[in-house]
């Protein structure tokens, strides 16, 4: 997480975010972008990380039948803000920020 | 011969949401994966009286979030809030240490058209030996009391005690299971009789 900023007052700042619903990470980059462009302008926008895809291959019956089987995915989206000079005035905000459920977010300095 | 895609699981993208929401890393995912289940199961065995229809697992960081969707909410609350002060407690043992617990208790407004219910009444009926018929078209009456414009219902096994089993099902007005934007509502349950097990499927089309 973020260490405390008391002693200085620019900071490198880079927010990932991920999530496994593109749509839901999208607006949760918007939002994040909104509540950081009214106290900083350097802010360099999403960033689209590649996505990750994982396959499950499942049989699909319960007993023998080795040649049916089904595939199941899940791909985890990505996403970077980078900020090159952040006050601690929005880091504050960046914590009091509510996303989605299905969002993660990680803030590094 | 086609067979019949599971209906919640086709319109994912599109009109469902998943039960658990959340993001975890992979080393975590399996670790966590086995806490909702926990959770889904311990809420099953104990509550089976109050007519849960859906449980929604969200997790942000440590916190976990609770949603149970139930038409009687006053048999989980209990009195004077005992019920939940004692579920707060056993499901917070299911969980890691750093979880915060966070329970929140949503009334189904219409549980005539829950498809959930609608299969866990038909098996409760089915267990208490009644004809299936009898209780397919009590809870075909009791949907189609509040407009839906379709509704279907699957019974298979030893119906009323038959030596074979067969399958039989009953629709009323339309089910589009093809359709990608319809909203439509399946739920499964299975009535364990003297003579077996009977599986109860329901889809009702809400429009």
């Amino acid at each position: 997480m973020v260490r405390p900023l008391n002693d200085f007052h620019e900071a490198k700042v880079r927010i990932k975010l991920s999530s496994y619903s593109a749509s839901l990470l999208n607006l949760s980059c918007n939002n994040v972008l909104q509540s950081i462009k009214e106290s900083n302008t350097s802010v360099k926008g999403p960033v689209f990380l590649p996505t990750r895809r994982r396959v499950y291959c499942v049989l699909r019956s319960p007993h023998v039948n080795k040649d049916s089987r089904e595939h199941f995915e899940i791909r985890s989206h990505f996403r970077i803000i980078d900020i090159s000079s952040c006050s601690s005035e929005t880091i504050e905000m960046l914590m009091r920020l509510d996303l989605p459920t299905g969002v993660n977010i990680e803030i590094k300095t | 011969m086609g067979q019949k895609i599971n209906p919640l699981s086709f319109r994912l993208g599109i009109n469902k949401l998943h039960h658990s929401s959340w993001f975890a890393r992979p080393q975590s995912y399996t670790a966590i994966l086995q806490e909702d289940k926990k959770i889904r199961d311990y809420i099953f065995t104990n509550l089976l009286r109050a007519s849960i229809s859906r449980i929604q697992i969200n997790r942000q960081f440590n916190q976990v979030e609770l949603q149970l969707h139930t038409s009687r909410p006053g048999v989980i609350i209990g009195r004077s809030g005992t019920g939940i002060d004692s579920l707060k407690r056993n499901v917070k043992n299911l969980l890691s240490k750093q979880s915060q617990l966070k329970i929140n208790i949503i009334d189904v407004t219409n549980p005539d058209i829950d498809a959930v219910l609608l299969a866990c009444f038909i098996s409760q009926q089915l267990e208490s030996r009644t004809t299936f018929k009898r209780a397919v078209r009590q809870a075909i009456q009791r949907a189609q009391k509040s407009d839906i414009p379709g509704i279907k219902i699957q019974v298979s096994g030893r119906l009323n005690g038959a030596e074979i089993a067969r399958t039989e099902w009953i629709r009323e007005g339309r089910v589009p299971l093809q359709t990608l934007k319809a909203d439509l509502d399946y739920a499964t349950s299975s009535a364990y009789t003297s003579f077996g097990v009977v599986g109860v499927k329901v889809w009702i089309f809400k429009g």
